[in-house]
Parts: C-alpha cells; sequence; structure tokens
C-alpha cells in the first residue's frame, strides 16, 4: 500500500510535468495569464448563484467589456499622443474636429490626456489587484487548513477591514510622501480581505471533497494539496473576484488621486484629471465629464466581466 | 455542491440569548480595534523615513529635531511607544497636533461631525432607494406573472434597473458629485455649488442635498443589485407558490414574505456599506469643501502630522468595527441566526 502511495503521488506529478498544461507560467506572467486561463476552462466547483443552472445567458455585457478594455488598451499606447500640447486658441471647448472631445483650460487635449492617464491608471489599479490576489489568496489557503493559524489569521484579516483605503493611503502618505507606490499599496491593503474570504471559504469547502481525501490519503503534503487541488479548483469564483476587484482598484486610485496622494501634476490620472476638473466646472463640464466616463466605462467592463465569470456562462 | 459548513449547527441546540452574542461581538469588535489601531500606529513607525526630520525640515538644528522627536514619542522603541500611545488613545487622548497645535481628539470630533451627518443621511436614502429598486428588479427578473400586463412592465423595468445599478456600482460618489454640481447647481442653479454654513456653524440643508446624494447613489447600486439577487432567489422558494396559492398577492407576498429572509445578506454587508460611505464621505466634502474629517487629515498629510493622522486612522477604524457591531447586534435581536456567527 505503501509503494502505491508513493507511486501514485509520483506518477500524477510526473504525467502533469510531461503534460506542460498544469504547469504555472512565472509568477509575474502567471499573476496576469493565469486567471484567464483558468477562467476559460470549465468550472469545476462554480461559486455561481444557486439558481442560475438552468437557463444559460450569453456572456454579451463580458465580451462588451473586454472590447472596451482592449480598445481603452490601444487607445492608451497609441503612438504621438501628447497630453502636455497646449493650445491657448482653444480653451476648455467642447468636442471639436481639432480636439475630439474637447479641451482643458490650457487647451490641452482631453482625449490625450484621458487616454495616457488610463496608462497610468489601469497600471496601478491592476498591479494592485495583482499583489492583493497573490497575498489575499496565499493567506486564505492558509487560514483555509483551520486550526490556531486560521483563527489568528482570520481575526487579524477582521481587523484590516476596520481600516478604510483612503485612511490607510494618508497613513502612508504620511511617512512616504504621496506617490503611486502609496496608492498602490494602500488599495492592495484594502483588497486582501476580499481576497483571504473567497479563498478561504473556498478552501474550507474544497477541503471535505472526496479528490482533496484522496490526495491526503495518497501521501501528498499540504502544499501539494493547495496548489494542485484547492487552487484550480478556486480559478473560477477568484478569476471572478479578480475582475470585481480590479473595478474597485480602479475608482480607489482615481478618489486617492484626485485626493493628491498618488501621482502628481502635470502627469495625468484619472483622479487628477477630475481634481483639475473640478475648478473649472462652472465654465464647461467636459473636462470632468471626459475622465469620469472613461473610468465609469472601465470600471463597469470589470463588473461586467466579473457577473459573467460569477454566474457561469 | 461540495458540502459547505452551514452556520447554524445540525444538531437542534439552545439559541444564544441576544446579549451573549452582543458581549462576544462587541469584545470581538474591541479587539479588532485595538489590532488596527496598533497597526495603524506601527506602520507609522516601521515605514522608513524620519518623520521628526521631514517635520522639522532639513535645515532644523539637530536640538529642535531632537525636542520634537522626543514629544512624538519617537525616541522610545516602538513596542514601548504602542503601549504608551494605545494606554492614552483609550483614554481620549491622542496627542496635540503639530499642524493646528489643538488636541487630536477635540480635532478630529468637532469635523468628524460633518462626515457623521452626511453618511447618517446617505444610509437611508441608499437603502430606501436599494429597497424599492432591488425589489422591482427582482420582480422582474423572476417574471412573476398573474399581474397580467405588469409582468412585461415589470421586466421592461428590470432591463432598465439593472444596468443602471452596475453603473451606479462602477462610479465613484466624487464623480457623481461633480456632475451633480454641474447640473444642478451651475446649469439649473437650484442648489449650491458649495455647501454654505449657517450661522451656528452647522451646514445648511440646501447645502447638505447634493453631497448626501452623491453620497448614496453609488451605494444605492452595490446595494441593489444585492437586493435585487436576494429577493430573487427568495421569490424561487416553494413556500412563495404555497402563499400565492392562497391567493396572496405579488406585493404582500414579497413585503410579507420574501423580504425579511431575503434582507439578512444585506444586513450583514452594510457593516462594510459603512465603511465605504465613510470613506467616500471624505473625498465627497472635499467637492464641496465641508469642513470634514477629510479636509484636516489631508492637511495633516500635507504637513507631515504624525500624530494627527495616525489619531484620525485609529478613530476612523474604531467608528467601523463599532458601527458593523451594532447593526450585527441589533440584527441579531430580530434574526436568531445571525447569534451563531
Amino acid at each position: 500500500m505503501a509503494c502505491l502511495t508513493r507511486e501514485y503521488g509520483t506518477a500524477e506529478g510526473r504525467r502533469l510535468v510531461a503534460d506542460g498544461r498544469t504547469r504555472l507560467p512565472p509568477i509575474p506572467v502567471g499573476l496576469v495569464a493565469w486567471p484567464i486561463r483558468m477562467a476559460s476552462l470549465p468550472s469545476m466547483h462554480p461559486g455561481g448563484t444557486p439558481g442560475a443552472t438552468g437557463r444559460r445567458r450569453a456572456p454579451l455585457g463580458a465580451l462588451v467589456g473586454v472590447m472596451v478594455l482592449v480598445a481603452m488598451g490601444l487607445g492608451a499606447l497609441w503612438p504621438g499622443l501628447d497630453p502636455y500640447a497646449m493650445d491657448l486658441t482653444a480653451r476648455l471647448t467642447g468636442p471639436s474636429a481639432g480636439h475630439w472631445l474637447g479641451t482643458d483650460r490650457f487647451g490641452r487635449d482631453l482625449l490625450a490626456r484621458t487616454l495616457v492617464a488610463s496608462r497610468y491608471s489601469l497600471a496601478i489599479a491592476l498591479a494592485a489587484v495583482g499583489t492583493a490576489a497573490t497575498a489575499g489568496t496565499t493567506l486564505g489557503l492558509l487560514a483555509g487548513r483551520g486550526g490556531a493559524v486560521g483563527e489568528i489569521l482570520s481575526r487579524l484579516v477582521d481587523a484590516l477591514m476596520a481600516l478604510p483605503g483612503v485612511l490607510v493611503a494618508m497613513l502612508l502618505a504620511v511617512v512616504m510622501g504621496p506617490s503611486p507606490i502609496t496608492v498602490g499599496v494602500a488599495i492592495a491593503v484594502g483588497l486582501v480581505p476580499g481576497y483571504f474570504r473567497v479563498s478561504r471559504g473556498l478552501a474550507l469547502a474544497l477541503r471535505e471533497a472526496p479528490y482533496v481525501e484522496a490526495a491526503y490519503a495518497a501521501g501528498a503534503s499540504w502544499w501539494h494539496v493547495a496548489r494542485w487541488h484547492l487552487l484550480p479548483g478556486m480559478a473560477r469564483p477568484l478569476a471572478a473576484h479578480s475582475a470585481a476587484s480590479a473595478a474597485v482598484a480602479l475608482l480607489a486610485d482615481a478618489g486617492l488621486s484626485y485626493l493628491g496622494l498618488g501621482l502628481q501634476p502635470p502627469t495625468p490620472s484619472w483622479g487628477l484629471l477630475l481634481k483639475e476638473a473640478q475648478q473649472a466646472i462652472g465654465l464647461s463640464p467636459w473636462p470632468a465629464l471626459v475622465p469620469g466616463a472613461f473610468l465609469a466605462a472601465a470600471a463597469l467592463a470589470f463588473n461586467a466581466i466579473a457577473s459573467a465569470l460569477q454566474s457561469g456562462r | 455542491m461540495i458540502s459547505v459548513r452551514s452556520s447554524a449547527p445540525a444538531v437542534a441546540e439552545r439559541v444564544p440569548s441576544p446579549w451573549r452574542y452582543a458581549a462576544r461581538r462587541g469584545a470581538g469588535a474591541v479587539l479588532s480595534a485595538l489590532v488596527a489601531a496598533s497597526v495603524a500606529f506601527l506602520v507609522t513607525r516601521a515605514l522608513p523615513g524620519d518623520a521628526a526630520l521631514t517635520m522639522a525640515g532639513v535645515d532644523a538644528s539637530p536640538e529642535v529635531v531632537e525636542r520634537l522627536r522626543r514629544d512624538l514619542g519617537l525616541d522610545v522603541p516602538a513596542p514601548v511607544g504602542l503601549v504608551r500611545w494605545l494606554a492614552e488613545a483609550v483614554q481620549g487622548r491622542l496627542g496635540t497636533s503639530v499642524r493646528f497645535g489643538l488636541p487630536v481628539a477635540e480635532l478630529i470630533v468637532t469635523h468628524f461631525r460633518v462626515n457623521l451627518l452626511l453618511v447618517a443621511l446617505a444610509v437611508p436614502l441608499a437603502l430606501g432607494l436599494a429597497l424599492v429598486a432591488g425589489t422591482v428588479a427582482a420582480i422582474g427578473l423572476s417574471g412573476l406573472d398573474g399581474w397580467g400586463l405588469r409582468r412585461r412592465v415589470l421586466q421592461a423595468a428590470d432591463r432598465v434597473i439593472a444596468p443602471l445599478m452596475q453603473l451606479g456600482l462602477s462610479m465613484p460618489s466624487f464623480w457623481v458629485a461633480m456632475v451633480l454640481v454641474w447640473v444642478v447647481a451651475v446649469r439649473l442653479r437650484l442648489l449650491p455649488a458649495v455647501a454654505p454654513v449657517g450661522d451656528a456653524g452647522w451646514l445648511t440643508w440646501r447645502g447638505l442635498v447634493l453631497p448626501v446624494v452623491a453620497l448614496a447613489l453609488p451605494t444605492a447600486g452595490a446595494l441593489g443589485l444585492m437586493v435585487r439577487a436576494s429577493v430573487a432567489q427568495g421569490l424561487q422558494e416553494p413556500f412563495v407558490q404555497a402563499v400565492r396559492a392562497k391567493g396572496a398577492g405579488v406585493l404582500r407576498v414579497v413585503v410579507a414574505h420574501v423580504l425579511p429572509g431575503a434582507l439578512n445578506p444585506v444586513i450583514s454587508t452594510l457593516g462594510v456599506v459603512l465603511a465605504d460611505l465613510l470613506t467616500g464621505s471624505l473625498v465627497v466634502e472635499m467637492v464641496f469643501g465641508l469642513p470634514g474629517l477629510g479636509r484636516i487629515l489631508l492637511a495633516g498629510v500635507e504637513f507631515r502630522d504624525l500624530p494627527l493622522v495616525t489619531g484620525g486612522v485609529a478613530f476612523a477604524a474604531l467608528v467601523v468595527v463599532m458601527t458593523s457591531a451594532m447593526v450585527d447586534v441589533l440584527y441579531g435581536l430580530f434574526d436568531p441566526r445571525v447569534r451563531y456567527r
């Protein structure tokens, strides 16, 4: 029996390695690629809504969401965008042939500024989500083992939830000064409890699954089980949670930049653009409407993807 | 579905009394607040950078820096400083603000009432909107018949309401505030763009309308989606069919039979919602130039005012933890299932 169990583990391991399909790419690539690929697999344990078994709706919202995000990404990387060029003959104008979405109070093109801003805002938000996903899921898996460690971790994360993100950012800004890193860390700290709760709950539920018991019986280590049996089972819910978290992170980044805790002018970010727009709100709505609409569209896209992943195609 | 541990034990046992639950929940909340405050304090100590030096400026004399360091309690090891600070904090003393030269506790309390007012007004508005819109959308979503033509109308209403709620969830409240300012204050000239302060130092209701609405709308979207999902799920229950068979109308079924049970998940997230609203109010108050906690804390950040910001964060953590504990305890009075948690 003993040799049989040992062979199970090694044969399984060899098959997985030879297969190559189940192998994780290196971490930086994995942070992005893994949720996407795992989410595209049929879910083994849908964390979806209980009533959603019968009718399957096409994830139209999610498709539109992906298209919006891709378009925004392409626009952000468009060559030749100049967010600083001033056109003093056209200040605070509405949409025109020269400036598609109008200009700000220095005559800078709002479309160019908003697109360049989306580079920074999306990068900060996604980096924060990646960091929080890694940290929160690791802690959640650890807490999913149960026992004293799980209890202590849960308490700590509960306490962490009591610190609102804006205040964490202020705290960090006092010591480190305002910077994109301050904002990113604050957002990540705010997102960790969510990942912790999702992954811990799933780990506790999956712990009782027959295949997990079988793996333990076959002599697999906790780490092996967590990595090869628990994590793949959580891929779908975690991917959904990541999409929802990305929306939250975008909104939080905008709020913190608006308060002046993140990037500093003249570099554009969505929050900073809105801050600048506020001074001119009595004269022209366009500086406020354009970045806000981009921000809402991006957040809405992520939310649509999240709800498609949650309900299961 | 893999067996998930249910929150209530399978074997019948005595339901914990509300008092027991309140005591347990309260103790947990106090512990959480202490941990959060400690984290806030230690973060300022652990991060690189000499707070005293940045505060005094690079060209300050060493004696000045040394005195500042002693005043801030930076000359003792972090654990000792933490214990001292916590001992002072539980007595309501959070030190003196470097920027304003006033006791931190006094500054926080006088400015926090603005945020408290905003949140206190925004919560009922958001909850009311979410309940009405979410319930209507849920009835449309589950396609309850028996209302004839109204069924079509309700389904159409869901198609409109649900995306609107998604949109609400995806907009930051301060942007909603700016759009409202442009539409209501600049174009229609109905309400002031900057909230005027009355003679007594209190805000006038005309100035409060826009901040409160801006704060409530995104929250209403998030809560409304939750109500919609929860009520729609409740409408699938077999007892709904039984009650309908007895002749109860849709409204009666929803209000008297489905809503009480469906509110459970909504109310249990109310603590998180309150924290979100508090955070949102810190940003929204900046749009309207209200003299709230956000303004003085930002001033503190600019000035590297360590006691003020640390105290503000600890205070906010306490408020968040206590309100969510209070919500849980109050709800536990009505729903015994909560008390098992």
